[in-house]
């Protein structure tokens, strides 16, 4: 067994958390209040340090007046606790965050996911059955999401197409998404028979 | 004032959307620094977090309801990285990695690795002959599994390309439809956003 | 009695499970492993670089998906460090910072120079948007690293601006890999993303378009890269748990199926009569 007080606490966790497998009872709830708890921690920590570097250094000792408006915009979003009154002011910071995010997203959305992935759809010769299958997955499948008007004859049937693609895609998926299951399972073995109770080397 | 986020939101949605299509060098100054400014409120906002729980745990522990000692964990965990930060070396120090590999890592990795028992349970009860698309659905998945376990090799060779090829032509066909659907539906969202349409966030 | 095998009780599944996954790892296996042609495209993409070549490598990645991710993330990092190729190293998620400032320790303790060789920017705030930015303006969106250096004084950091100054970018996603793509793509340099088994099916088609030029997935791409470079780990390890794990679920379905039309077949009898 290890001698290392950081290993027992590792495994001890480990195992705390798997008694949930039979019932939820006290030891995991413990497990789960002390994750929650710890993991806010960790990011307000964080946090602290992102405004320290990126905004109250370059303000207090360079001088970069500008950057008192991000945290200015900062601290509007604590109102609510603060200053109950003025609580409405803190959806002007949320307001940049969403229109930041959402501009981001619709510029990156426009290009890598539209775009990008409908030339890829074209830009392959339909040469292969392959090719062909795959070009015929993609637009049935486009088709399926048409919902402003109903599909009737053939687009009925393209669109029907399009769903059991899906299926074999969302199995296929499923099929995949097993194995990585299993990786993160492993890892927490290894810590328990490996790095705590020694039964391997690696 | 009730206008005030709503029309600040367009304006900084719509400046950085034309900094994408124009090339003006003021526009992309601006762009870049209301994009510096969005990080440094979104770390404010971990910090958010950090206070609602802190009030409803410590309201929890004054009033002594059900459950005030999980309360009181939770707590300690909450104190515990600024004190390791401040006291014993900082966010990176010996005690604060040491909090972080061995509980909050810990515990972490095993709510995840719970999945596994979920995932594996859930294929034996819904991977039945009940309909045609739970057949198609678990023909596929099960080929896929196939394809990954090296150890089926001896049965048939061809289990690897097989799933290869179930991933990459009909599912990577059907996927990219998805993807292509659900670019238009995040497009759609951000326009609403843009025309004020959208004020979820801002109401 | 084999209509039985339709309901098992799932804490029986969860025991057969726990110990089906856990024995390889006491009795290794050493069952043998295919390399995809993915696994092979990001390792040949990373065999173009040369040394003193720049490459960004960011982790999302917790250390709840760590067992998926990390072996892939730890194997490519000793690629890069044995080609002599300089790794600007961050984390775009809080936990992802973590790997950063670990990769960067480890890696100086075994001969690098930090700030030279290696360097550890910390957490990228603010997600996409912060990503966003950074592309943009690397010493404007990070002007410390994680040890509170300006970064325009560190040797690695001299002239670098924008993302295109570097050769690669790395990503080692656990749910955001599309960022990468929206953001990083667009700036035409290339882009390997190590990803969750789970998020693979969600990447592929950015491979097949060629916005992405690698993908590695999960703990089965990390023992692969393993293989390709010679280098056995945790990938490798955790192969034979995934393989007896496989052949547990196909078990599984197996019989439950056969339940369910043992179930139906007296049912229909029992209708029957």
């Amino acid at each position: 067994m290890s001698p290392d007080l950081g290993t027992w606490v590792n495994a001890i966790c480990t195992l705390a958390v798997f008694t949930v497998l039979y019932r939820h009872n006290p030891v995991s709830k413990v497990t789960e209040n002390l994750y929650v708890g710890i993991g806010a921690g960790y990011q307000l920590m964080l946090a602290y340090e992102t405004v320290r570097n990126k905004a109250w250094i370059p303000l207090a000792t360079k001088g970069e007046a500008k950057m008192a408006i991000p945290i200015v915009l900062g601290l509007l979003l604590f109102t609510n606790y603060v200053l109950p009154k003025a609580r409405e002011w803190n959806k002007i910071a949320i307001a940049v965050m969403v229109a930041a995010g959402t501009a981001v997203t619709l510029k990156g959305t426009m290009e890598a996911d539209f775009l990008g992935q409908i030339r890829g759809a074209i830009s392959v010769p339909l040469t292969s059955f392959d090719a062909m299958l795959t070009f015929i997955c993609t637009v049935s499948t486009i088709i399926y999401f048409l919902f402003t008007f109903s599909m009737k004859g053939v687009m009925a049937t393209v669109s029907r197409l399009g769903y059991w693609a899906m299926m074999v895609a969302f199995g296929a998926g499923f099929g995949n998404t097993i194995g990585g299951r299993f990786a993160q399972f492993t890892g927490r073995m290894d810590v328990v028979f490996g790095e705590w109770l020694k039964l391997y080397t690696r | 004032m009730k206008q005030l986020p709503l029309r600040l939101g367009i304006a900084i949605c719509g400046l950085i959307l034309l900094d994408h299509f124009l090339l003006i060098n003021l526009l992309r100054n601006l762009s870049k620094e209301i994009l510096d400014y969005a990080a440094i409120v979104t770390a404010f906002a971990m910090g958010l977090g950090f206070v609602s729980l802190s009030i409803r745990h410590y309201k929890a522990i004054k009033a002594r309801r059900e459950g005030w000692l999980y309360s009181t964990i939770l707590v300690m965990g909450l104190l515990s990285f600024p004190v390791a930060t401040f006291l014993f070396g900082g966010l990176r120090g010996r005690l604060g990695m040491w909090i972080y590999d061995n509980i909050y890592g810990s515990i972490n990795a095993t709510f995840y690795s719970i999945q596994m028992f979920y995932v594996c349970s859930g294929s034996y009860r819904v991977f039945r002959v009940k309909s045609t698309q739970a057949v198609v659905l678990g023909i596929a998945a099960m080929l896929v599994v196939f394809g990954r376990t090296p150890a089926l090799e001896g049965l048939w060779a061809g289990f690897p390309n097989l799933a290869d090829w179930l991933w990459k032509v009909p599912g990577g066909g059907a996927q990219r439809g998805i993807v292509i659907g659900t670019g238009v539906g995040t497009m759609a969202a951000g326009v609403r956003y843009l025309l004020g349409i959208e004020r979820s966030s801002t109401q | 009695m084999l209509a039985k095998l339709a309901h098992i009780d799932s804490r029986v599944i969860f025991a057969a499970f726990f110990i089906v996954v856990s024995l390889p790892l006491i009795f290794p296996l050493n069952l043998p492993l295919n390399v995809l042609g993915w696994t092979r495209q990001s390792y040949d993409e990373l065999q173009k670089l040369a040394a003193g070549d720049l490459v960004i490598m960011t982790m999302q990645y917790s250390p709840a998906l760590m067992a998926d991710s990390h072996p892939t993330a730890v194997v490519m990092m000793k690629h890069l460090m044995q080609k002599n190729v300089r790794v600007i190293l961050m984390g775009d998620t809080p936990d992802g910072a973590r790997w950063a400032t670990l990769f960067a320790k480890e890696w100086e303790g075994k001969g690098k120079t930090y700030g030279v060789d290696i360097v550890d920017l910390g957490f990228l705030p603010g997600y996409e948007t912060g990503l966003a930015a950074f592309v943009r303006d690397i010493p404007k969106t990070m002007p410390r690293d994680a040890r509170g250096n300006d970064v325009g004084s560190l040797p690695i950091m001299k002239g670098i601006k924008t993302v295109t100054d570097v050769k690669l970018f790395i990503g080692h996603e656990s749910g955001s890999g599309r960022n990468y793509v929206r953001q990083v793509s667009p700036y035409k340099i290339p882009v390997v993303i190590g990803c969750m088994t789970a998020d693979a099916y969600e990447l592929e088609p950015f491979l097949q378009a060629k916005q992405i030029q690698g993908l590695i997935v999960g703990l089965r791409g990390g023992a692969e890269y393993e293989k390709l470079l010679g280098a056995p780990g945790a990938g490798l390890a955790g192969n034979d748990s995934q393989n007896a794990g496989h052949l547990l679920v196909i078990a599984f379905v197996i019989l439950g199926n056969i339940g369910y039309l043992a179930e139906r077949r007296n049912k229909a009898r029992q209708g029957g009569e």
